[in-house]
């Protein structure tokens, strides 16, 4: 375990170096996602000043939404920035390059590249929730645990998501967009999931599982969450996790047996 | 005549080769149609208006701003920035015909499938949720938008040019493109319209190029020909023609520094 | 140390009919046996050559032997491992380098990727510094380790790709092509460098190559494969004997463009004007030295065949 988090931090310490080479990509990607949430939030705004109420949520409740959609979306692209990088190591043959080293592949495709540069919109969007919580009052300690957990369990569920990523690199070579869907489906949670109607409410919230990664966690804040709803939602991620673990290792075995 | 069309159908092809690329944009642009329409569903339940638009009128802008999305900004000019940066650049220049015409037909016809798709995307979307909608009164209203549609067609075009020609100068090229497109996204008007902001605001946006993209010509196929349309009309040309002037400067800069060996 | 018994490999490749849902929904594939079940063993501080042409499977043998791929039969035992168990403690006793493959962080200096390894590896600090210093002297590397890897030139990258595969002192080392596409001095300091690094580390070295080169100035023993079977398993100057009883003799003329002897015209010969080129058994060659001194001539050279001639001979032979 040691050693796995000193690589991890050595990959990372090379990424920030990275990073400082090319400056101005760096800043302007900063820049640029700043602005998009910036321009975002005043959208969100305006338009809740003219409606007053989105699907029943308050202009508040509606934001940590939104804030809850980009906490969970920026920290999965910060840790898993390298599944963007994966295809080429697949093509070019330099995945056997990280098969014969003595740990676990994943070290490498799936957080060898995390980008402490993210951090700073990440704290952002975590000053904003707690800013907004704390304006809403009145919440009891197990709800803001729920949320907390909940949160997490929309990264697993995020982590399932980019592993299965990687296995659909490895078994197809028509899947370099995977990543691309999945970044567009998400970008659906942006509001609450409540603004939906059936049937596409359901299939956001249990086939494209947006509804449970990022309305979930606050709709339990808000205490508007059955207790069976929190059990489901943590049965899902760790189903996911599951599945697209199993798969990645179907995938290692055909890359195994069959590629040459 | 015969060159363009096969330089047409060459162009088809190649979507066929990036068929994947091509559904991924056609995807992403209906998911948004999705979330946009229900976000405005929820917007106006049991309200007359929303900033000055009746729930027929936010759908039918939100239905131009998806197809405009898919005409105007969908371009492959920025392939120029990659030729430029590796130098294959000057296999076209080589040809016995202008850059130009090679640029030109490659966009309209990757426009005219985009158009294609767009159309019956939203002919798809409309009659599953039958949304109420509102078409102009005044048959001038259509002219207009489709003279501003051509406006926000060419300076579309201009404004991905000139970001293009920036690789003639550093090959960090994809920054600047990287913040425009953003810029585009949130203030051309593909989401919402502009005039849901605060009037400070929205003329301040109404002062950079991105409006007159998608906003300008959705607006005046909602709202038919207003005093504005004038205003519009001053910034949008001016906006152009600062625009092109830039692109066809840089260009000729460009080429003269850009050095053909050793690339 | 290694030992292989009976090993095959058996791919199974999509058959592409260009239909799209064909394709992806009732694929049928094709096989393709690599490796046809060979067997060999390798000692301690060998260095063992692997050739032959495209295809032959020496770069699958090598990869399954690394536990890349896995076996479709047959058994691989090294240092008491089954190599595609990948256990931690195997890993760490093997050493991978691919003359096409690339480990290095393109944008960043190698010494960033030897930091990784170094964790990776858990090489302790003091061991890693001596590794470092020692590796860095052998291949004459100290004036490019602080460049970013994208601006070195492939033989630098070369001699990085082979230190940051052996900061950890792998007890076997694998090398695939690890010459391909150098220029003939970062050929030759590359091998320079293999021959010493097994001397001195007293390392078991498996290398293949295209390079007949590598292959005669490194291997003590060759490997010969064919369609995935080995052919030949023995030292290469037992092949070159066994094989070469053939001697080529050039001569550069001057003057005029004479007649050939006709001692010449029975033995295979290239002839143009003015270099003529004869292939003859070792026993006769005095007799046709002797007749071709008769003629007005600059230079006269008697050589062995070239490797490759012999290597390419044994193959049409089996």
């Amino acid at each position: 375990m040691k050693r796995y988090i000193a690589v991890i931090l050595a990959y990372s310490l090379n990424s920030i170096k990275v990073s400082i080479q090319s400056r101005a990509g760096a800043i302007a990607f900063l820049t640029g996602k700043m602005l998009r949430f910036g321009l975002s939030a005043l959208f969100l705004y305006f338009l809740m000043q003219q409606t007053k109420f989105l699907a029943g949520y308050t202009l508040e409740q509606t934001f940590l939404f939104f804030l809850t959609f980009n906490i969970i979306d920026s920290i999965s692209q910060q840790l898993y920035r390298e599944v963007y990088r994966f295809r080429p190591h697949i093509v070019s043959g330099d995945f056997d390059m990280i098969l014969v080293k003595p740990i676990h592949p994943f070290v490498r495709v799936l957080v060898g590249g995390v980008d402490i540069l993210d951090t700073i919109p990440t704290l952002l969007y975590i000053g904003g929730a707690a800013f907004i919580i704390q304006r809403i009052g009145m919440l009891s300690p197990e709800q803001i645990l729920w949320y907390i957990l909940l949160v997490i369990n929309g990264l697993v569920i995020a982590t399932a998501f980019h592993i299965l990523v990687l296995a659909m690199g490895i078994i197809s070579t028509e899947v370099d967009h995977t990543i691309m869907i999945y970044r567009d489906i998400t970008r659906m949670g942006y509001f609450p999931i409540d603004i939906y109607e059936e049937p596409v409410r359901s299939i956001l919230t249990f086939i494209l599982p947006i509804g449970i990664m990022m309305s979930f966690p606050v709709k339990a804040l808000l205490g508007m969450l059955a207790p069976q709803w929190i059990l489901v939602a943590f049965l899902f991620s760790a189903g996911s996790l599951v599945i697209s673990l199993r798969l990645w290792r179907a995938a290692m075995a055909k890359y195994q047996s069959a590629s040459s | 005549m015969r060159k363009y069309l096969l330089l047409a159908r060459a162009t088809l092809k190649t979507y066929l080769a990036y068929r994947v690329n091509f559904i991924m944009w056609r995807i992403r642009s209906m998911l948004t149609l999705v979330m946009l329409y229900f976000l405005w569903s929820q917007a106006v339940v049991g309200k007359s208006e929303i900033a000055g638009y009746a729930p027929a009128e936010i759908y039918t802008y939100i239905f131009l701003a998806n197809f405009l999305n898919a005409t105007v900004l969908s371009s492959r000019v920025d392939q120029l920035a990659g030729d430029i940066l590796n130098g294959t650049i000057i296999n076209h220049l080589l040809k016995p015909f202008s850059i130009f015409s090679l640029i030109g037909t490659r966009e309209v016809v990757d426009k005219m499938v985009n158009i294609l798709f767009s159309i019956a995307e939203i002919a798809l979307f409309i009659s599953i949720f039958r949304p109420p909608l509102a078409f102009p009164a005044d048959p001038i209203a259509v002219l207009g938008f489709l003279a501003f549609l051509l406006l926000a067609l060419v300076l579309s075009f201009y404004v991905s040019f000139a970001l293009s020609m920036l690789a003639f100068w550093t090959a960090e090229v994809w920054a600047p493109r990287f913040i425009f497109l953003i810029l585009i996204s949130m203030l051309a008007g593909s989401l919402f319209p502009l005039d849901l902001f605060p009037p400070v605001l929205y003329n301040v946006m109404l002062l950079t190029p991105f409006p007159y993209m998608v906003y300008v010509p959705a607006k005046i196929f909602v709202d038919g020909i207003t005093p504005q349309v004038l205003d519009f009309a001053i910034f949008g040309l001016g906006w152009l023609g600062l625009v092109a002037s830039l692109a066809h400067m840089s260009w000729l800069r460009g080429m003269k520094e850009f050095s053909f060996f050793g690339r | 140390m290694i030992t292989v018994k009976n090993l095959y490999k058996t791919y199974q490749t999509p058959l592409r009919t260009g239909n799209f849902i064909t394709d992806t929904f009732n694929r049928r594939y094709k096989s393709h046996t690599a490796v046809q079940g060979i067997s060999f063993s390798i000692g301690e501080n060998e260095l063992v050559g692997f050739i032959g042409p495209n295809g032959a499977g020496k770069t699958t043998t090598l990869k399954m032997l690394a536990g890349i791929l896995f076996p479709t039969s047959g058994t691989i035992d090294i240092l008491g491992f089954t190599p595609f168990d990948k256990e931690t403690a195997f890993l760490k006793q093997i050493g991978f380098v691919m003359g096409q493959k690339n480990q290095l962080i393109w944008d960043l200096p190698p010494t960033d990727t030897f930091s990784v390894n170094k964790e990776i590896y858990e090489i302790p600090e003091a061991e890693y510094r001596k590794r470092l210093g020692e590796l860095t002297d052998m291949l004459n590397a100290a004036t490019f380790l602080n460049q970013p890897v994208k601006t070195l030139s492939l033989g630098q990258r070369m001699k990085c790709e082979l230190l940051s595969s052996l900061l950890h002192a792998p007890k076997i080392l694998f090398l695939d092509e690890p010459t391909i596409g150098l220029d003939i001095f970062a050929q030759s300091s590359i091998r320079k460098f293999i021959k010493e690094y097994q001397q001195e580390y007293r390392a078991t070295i498996i290398l293949t190559s295209h390079y007949m080169q590598d292959v005669q100035q490194l291997a003590d023993r060759v490997i010969l494969l064919d369609a995935g079977s080995i052919i030949y398993d023995d030292t290469l100057e037992k092949l070159m004997q066994s094989q070469s009883q053939t001697k080529c003799v050039t001569i550069t003329m001057t003057g005029t463009n004479p007649d050939l002897p006709a001692i010449v015209r029975k033995f295979e010969h290239e002839y143009m004007y003015p270099q003529l080129r004869v292939y003859v058994p070792k026993k006769r060659l005095a007799e046709v030295l002797g007749a071709l001194v008769e003629l007005d001539y600059l230079d006269v050279t008697v050589e062995n065949e070239p490797i490759e001639d012999i290597i390419k001979k044994f193959y049409q032979q089996k």
